[in-house]
């Protein structure tokens, strides 16, 4: 692989080579924050390792243990008893240690009080309950832990005096005892416990998710997953296998709205949309929220999740339109300066009607064209004088990714909305999300109407299958020679992510995530294809530096990043701006 | 503090050196008016090795050019000497602008009649001083030409349309150079042979506690080490061209330490006296990190001083 040496990654490994006092070690492991600023504890503790003990001997068995289906998680334990026994070597040599570390530990439980739904639901309980444990004590706060997890926490405290082979012993202990994988024949191979008492050990271990508000980022391995994205392992209901079953479509239709489509148009799209890595997916669309009425086929289970997410969603609703109205001053004054700098734009794009079109008045003086040409542009297309021929869709990341902003959110797309209608342009804003299986496109505002109060509907909630969601939302797009220029911008985090897996190609071997670099690819294709269809598809990025590479695979230079979610109007104008100009963008 | 003569006992300097040094001072009695030039006390130079060899080739009329990098020493090296032999000292900043004029003297109007003023070299070579030639390599070749003849066996200043000045017999040449800097270049062949080179190490980590111990007698122990510690790191980084020299800056650490003496926080002194004197902001991040990591930056008072 080669290796791409950011500004962040440099001064991550910067960090590294500091603690080390080596500036010829190539750090196996870089550590960041989830909005990809390096972390500074983790780093300086990656190079402490070095410092203090054979890395690469302890990178090569941490290599051997992520490949487990639990390995992120060991991994990230392990890496807590790492941490305390680099920290108990160092610390006479560097008294600031104890600050660094409670800072740490601090920060751990402030970025605790932020973490989203969606990151809530990525979280391992055990690596949780394990960094929270290792952090309360630096903190010298009390915490209840049962006798295995307080076990755990004590175990994991390597001592000072543990040198490499001691290390990769108490490791291996560690991975045995707690975790029931043995050491295989060579020193560090492990060898997962088959037959009965892998079943009892499954039963035993529940499934967990990977978490960390650290991203230990494995280097130079060639490992696609780890290129720009974070290492997520996650299962959602259904294991990953896909979805479909009535219940589920009962839930979506309980949660985002009945479906809008007829059956066969449904089958038709899922035909023609969910095939390769989507085979085991399946489509939902439906208009604005949740209609309020529970549907059968459901287990009490699911009627009480439904009731609650039900509940949420009109809670939503009342704050978006809470804040619309607080905000009524300031989103007025929006839309003027938008709609102006809208018009602004696309003055130069606007054409003389009537015009040459598919449909309409024939005119006499072309009609030749059809037969001998094959030209069917043969009709006078009649509309209003001013009709510009530019459409815009408005695609919104309803993942759980954007919990905290919906309001604002909402209010933003509102204000897009008014502002291209009143400069004449057709505007339709959708969000997608992944639930249950399901990639749902919601219809919040349609083309053809004014009225934007569905926008209010939008809740940010579940995973974003950006491949699929995008294919999706192409479908709703105007067709080709209706508008003589169609944009498409989407509001994305770049980090496409879902629980359903991507099935093995023919059907052989184990299925992936849905995850790093194979969703970016997929996005990637999707986006292509979009484009290849003449549609002008242009991101607004609202993520974490971590992801803007993924953001360039994705979509090229086509795109601007935006820092707040009030920055959302700004950038749209920018985007269309520079997508009529061919001017690009670079983040 | 010791006299000179005891520290460089101390230091371990070789005897037959320091009964060579002796020698030399009883032999050359500074005049009266130039005492004041002769260095006393102050900031002296740690490190035995380096003093015998500049020691011994003092005492053997050579001429010395110390070379090396920003913070090893340079300067205090030749005060310490000219202490050490109790020469009055001129010191001569060299740079691109500098010409002969400004060495060896100029004609001025003296109210009646036009007269030769000396200058530094000349006073220096007439009054049997140690002239420090700092940076030497910043100034052009052809301006240094006039010092070929003081430099070598010849040991005579000859002063355009003035006279030939003799070199009294206690005059040496200490010449300083860095060869990083920018607007440096390379001392041509005929001045360095002038010159018996001494390259500059950089500064060990138990003189530098010393160095710091001498400074701010009253700075903790557990303290200083912090502090030499990130002198180290810093100078590490920019060894390996992560980051400019500006960074490892023993001066700006040292006056850190006396920011911090007097009042200001860690945080504060290290950031005027070493981090914001790299301006690009990345660089400056990468120099910070390796602060923080080290020092903690409210430290001040009692934290840092007994």
């Amino acid at each position: 692989m080669i290796k791409k040496h950011t500004a962040l990654a440099r001064r991550a490994e910067n960090i590294i080579w500091n603690a080390a006092g080596d500036y010829h070690f190539d750090p196996p492991y870089l550590a960041y924050y989830e909005n990809g600023t390096p972390d500074p504890y983790f780093n300086l503790v990656i190079g402490l390792a070095h410092k203090w003990l054979d890395l690469d001997r302890i990178a090569a068995f941490l290599d051997q243990v992520a490949k487990g289906s639990k390995g992120d998680e060991l991994t990230d334990l392990l890496w807590l008893g790492i941490e305390n026994c680099v920290y108990e070597k160092e610390l006479p040599q560097r008294p600031r240690l104890v600050d660094l570390r409670r800072r740490k530990a601090e920060a751990f439980f402030k970025n605790r009080q932020t973490l989203s739904r969606q990151q809530m639901m990525l979280q391992s309980v055990t690596v949780y309950t394990q960094q929270e444990a290792r952090w309360s004590k630096v903190l010298g706060k009390a915490l209840r832990l049962s006798k295995r997890e307080a076990e755990l926490a004590e175990a994991l405290a390597f001592p000072a005096s543990l040198d490499t082979d001691g290390m990769l012993q108490k490791m291996q202990q560690i991975l045995e005892e707690r975790f029931h994988l043995r050491p295989g024949s060579s020193d560090t191979s492990l060898t997962p416990v088959t037959g009965l008492r892998r079943k009892i050990a499954a039963a035993v271990l529940r499934h967990e998710h990977q978490n960390t508000d650290t991203l230990l980022v494995r280097t130079g391995t060639g490992a696609g997953v780890t290129e720009g994205a974070a290492v997520l392992s996650h299962e959602g209901a259904g294991g990953g296998m896909g979805a479909g079953s009535p219940a589920d479509a009962a839930y979506l239709a309980g949660t985002l709205g009945p479906l809008c489509l007829r059956e066969k148009e449904l089958a038709s799209l899922e035909h023609d949309l969910c095939t390769g890595p989507h085979t085991r997916c399946r489509l939902w669309v439906s208009k604005k929220g949740p209609a309020g009425e529970t549907p059968q086929d459901l287990s009490a289970k699911d009627v009480t999740d439904l009731l609650r997410v039900q509940k949420d969603a009109k809670a939503q609703n009342a704050k978006n339109l809470a804040f619309w109205k607080e905000n009524a001053i300031r989103t007025a004054s929006g839309v003027r300066r938008l709609s102006a700098r809208v018009d602004e734009i696309l003055s130069g794009t606007e054409r003389a009607l009537p015009e040459r079109a598919r449909a309409g008045v024939l005119s006499p003086e072309i009609a030749y064209r059809l037969p001998v040409l094959h030209d069917p542009n043969v009709f006078l297309h009649t509309g209003e004088e001013t009709q510009r021929s530019v459409s815009l869709d408005l695609l919104l990341d309803a993942s759980a990714s954007r919990l905290d902003c919906q309001e604002e959110l909402s209010a933003q797309a509102d204000v897009i909305a008014k502002s291209f209608e009143r400069a004449r342009v057709p505007v339709q804003v959708s969000c997608f999300r992944s639930l249950r299986g399901y990639t749902a496109l919601q219809i919040l505002k349609e083309r053809g109407t004014r009225d934007t109060s569905g926008i209010a509907a939008y809740f940010a909630g579940g995973w974003n299958r950006d491949g699929l969601g995008l294919r999706l939302a192409g479908r709703f797009l105007p067709k080709e020679g209706d508008f003589a220029r169609r944009f498409l911008f989407v509001l994305t985090d770049a980090s496409p992510n879902d629980s359903v897996k991507i099935p093995p190609e023919g059907g052989r071997g184990p299925a992936r995530e849905y995850q790093g670099n194979a969703a970016v690819l997929d996005a990637k294709e999707a986006v292509a294809e979009l484009r290849e269809e003449g549609i002008a598809v242009g991101a607004i990025f609202l993520g974490p530096t971590l992801y803007l590479e993924n953001l360039h695979t994705i979509y090229g230079k086509e795109c601007v990043r935006i820092h707040r979610i009030d920055q959302l109007e700004e950038a749209v104008s920018t985007l269309l701006a520079q997508a009529l100009e061919g001017v690009e963008n670079v983040c | 503090m010791d006299d000179i003569l005891t520290f460089l006992q101390k230091e371990g300097v070789d005897n037959a050196l320091l009964e060579g040094v002796s020698a030399f001072r009883k032999a050359h009695a500074v005049p009266e008016d130039l005492a004041s030039r002769v260095p006393q006390g102050g900031v002296r130079y740690l490190g035995t090795a380096v003093l015998d060899k500049a020691i011994a080739a003092l005492l053997c009329r050579k001429n010395l050019l110390l070379a090396g990098p920003k913070a090893t020493g340079k300067n205090v090296l030749a005060t310490t000497l000219a202490e050490a032999f109790g020469r009055p000292v001129w010191n001569v900043s060299f740079h691109i602008g500098a010409d002969a004029a400004s060495l060896v003297g100029t004609d001025t109007y003296d109210g009646e009649k036009v007269v030769f003023r000396q200058g530094p070299v000349t006073r220096c070579a007439a009054y049997g001083g140690f002239g420090i030639l700092d940076e030497i390599n910043m100034a052009r070749n052809e301006a240094l030409a006039v010092l070929h003849s003081a430099l070598d066996d010849r040991r005579i200043l000859d002063v355009p349309g003035y006279q030939l000045v003799p070199l009294a017999e206690e005059t040496r040449f200490i010449a300083t150079m860095n060869y990083g800097y920018a607007g440096t270049r390379e001392l041509n062949e005929a001045l360095a042979s002038r010159f018996v080179v001494l390259d500059m190490p950089l500064i060990t980590r138990d003189n530098l506690l010393r160095l710091i111990k001498e400074r701010f007698p009253k700075c903790k122990e557990s303290a200083a080490e912090q502090f030499a510690d990130l002198f180290f790191e810093l100078e590490k980084k920019a060894e390996s061209a992560e980051v400019s020299g500006k960074a490892a800056d023993l001066r700006g650490l040292l006056d850190a330490i006396d920011l911090c003496q007097n009042g200001l926080t860690a945080g504060d002194a290290l950031a005027m006296c070493i981090a914001d004197k790299t301006f690009d902001p990345y660089e400056k991040s990468l120099v910070t990190d390796v602060i923080d990591e080290r020092i903690d930056p409210s430290w001040k008072g009692r934290e840092l001083f007994d």
